[in-house]
């Protein structure tokens, strides 16, 4: 493989990392609060993806425009103050796209406003940079997170009670400790386990097809 | 007055076993992961978080006993609820400026983390929805807080062992510190029997 195209590659693989190779929640270790606890149903799983990425993005855009002007001091709050008022559409929608999940979601659903991956990320990446990888970067992570989240909560709500979004399915015995949190903490455990070695083999690859090239 | 004080003392040790914030409920834990490593830290953080949860407590318990009667209620609960920490925020971090500047360089970095965090929140939303009178709330704060800061010196001990052990590559730092945490979770769960409510 030309050393052209490998550096193509490893910037491409660079700005897609959100999804899988740095990805927010398995690997970064972001946001861990509802993908342990309330990904126990699918329905639970896409509602929470939705409030996150309404959320997310307007505290991300507002941030990169003024969070300069902030006293550093001050920036937290004002972003946690940000989020919890973008909280109020974002929940309005939710509750049309994916009905009556608000009391299934408990206290979780309000904890969002101080999720890391919305307040985190501001502090660390909306300040600094400009407007589109800003952007990029937000849609990324929030994508990234759905996927963990979608595939924890079809996982855990097929094996803890033997049905998809609601609808059951004649399989096997259920197994209701899915359900729990402990079992929520040993998918993400091995999941992101198997991150961690996806991204450790995918460099390699590229490593190795680099210095081949560059040895020829 | 000793039954009040046996029933404040009684929710209390159940907010530290019974209902800790990490162990049944994961409250708190993306900042746990990446936070304090040494006891001293780890003890600061926690009395500032036992601090601010019953500060805020005196605050949020008068906000819900006005608005929980309302159907809108869980759409402005979290922004109640924030401008309440925000509130406690700035009279701990003047009155920690003022009163006591050698503690304020200490613990002013980590003062805005441990104020928005899931274990100060989390037992604040907990309170309300399970409907607790004004002293419940400062018990049911004063045990979360007590008992984040022990889960958080057990599991960086625990970091700090499984950082010794000789683990396949795939598993060293996240993976298993949560795993670690798995397990003492499912130790809590035998020792409740069963789920507790959200």
């Amino acid at each position: 493989m030309k050393l052209e195209r490998i550096r193509k590659i490893s910037k491409v693989r660079g700005y897609l990392s959100p999804l899988f190779s740095n990805n927010p929640v398995l690997i970064r270790g972001l946001a861990m609060v509802p993908v342990i606890v309330v990904s126990n149903t699918l329905r639970n799983a896409v509602a929470i993806s939705i409030v996150i990425a309404c959320m997310a993005l307007p505290v991300h855009l507002i941030t990169n425009f003024f969070g300069g002007k902030i006293p550093r001091w001050f920036r937290i709050p004002t972003y946690v103050l940000l989020s919890s008022l973008f909280f109020i559409p974002a929940a309005l929608l939710m509750n049309r796209v994916v009905p009556y999940t608000v009391d299934g979601l408990g206290v979780f659903l309000p904890l969002l406003v101080i999720n890391s991956m919305v307040i985190g990320k501001a502090e660390e990446y909306a300040v600094r940079h400009k407007l589109i990888p800003v952007v990029l970067d937000a849609l990324l992570h929030i994508v990234g997170f759905a996927l963990v989240m979608c595939t924890i909560g079809l996982v855990r709500e097929f094996l803890s009670s033997a049905t998809i979004w609601g609808q059951p399915i004649e399989w096997m015995n259920k197994i209701p400790a899915f359900a729990l949190p402990f079992c929520g903490f040993m998918i993400v455990a091995f999941l992101a386990a198997g991150a961690k070695a996806y991204r450790r083999f995918t460099h390699r690859v590229l490593l190795a097809a680099a210095m081949k090239d560059e040895g020829e | 007055m000793m039954q009040a004080l046996t029933d404040f003392f009684l929710l209390a040790m159940t907010a530290i076993f019974l209902e800790n914030a990490i162990f049944t409920r994961a409250l708190g834990t993306s900042r746990m992961l990446i936070a304090a490593k040494r006891a001293d830290q780890i003890f600061a953080f926690g009395i500032l978080i036992t601090v601010i949860t019953i500060c805020a407590s005196i605050f949020t318990c008068v906000i819900n006993m006005l608005l929980m009667r309302y159907s809108w209620w869980y759409l402005v609960e979290p922004l109640c609820y924030v401008v309440c920490m925000c509130i406690v925020f700035l009279i701990v971090r003047y009155a920690l400026k003022d009163f006591f500047p050698g503690l304020y360089d200490k613990v002013g970095q980590m003062l805005p983390l441990a104020t928005f965090n899931g274990a100060v929140l989390g037992p604040l939303l907990l309170s309300g929805h399970q409907g607790y009178d004004f002293w419940q709330y400062l018990a049911f704060g004063l045990g979360s807080g007590i008992g984040y800061t022990m889960a958080l010196l057990l599991v960086s001990e625990g970091q700090r062992r499984l950082r010794r052990t000789n683990l396949p590559r795939a598993f060293r730092g996240l993976p298993i510190s949560l795993l670690y945490i798995g397990i003492l979770s499912l130790g809590f769960y035998g020792l409740i029997g069963h789920q507790l409510p959200f």
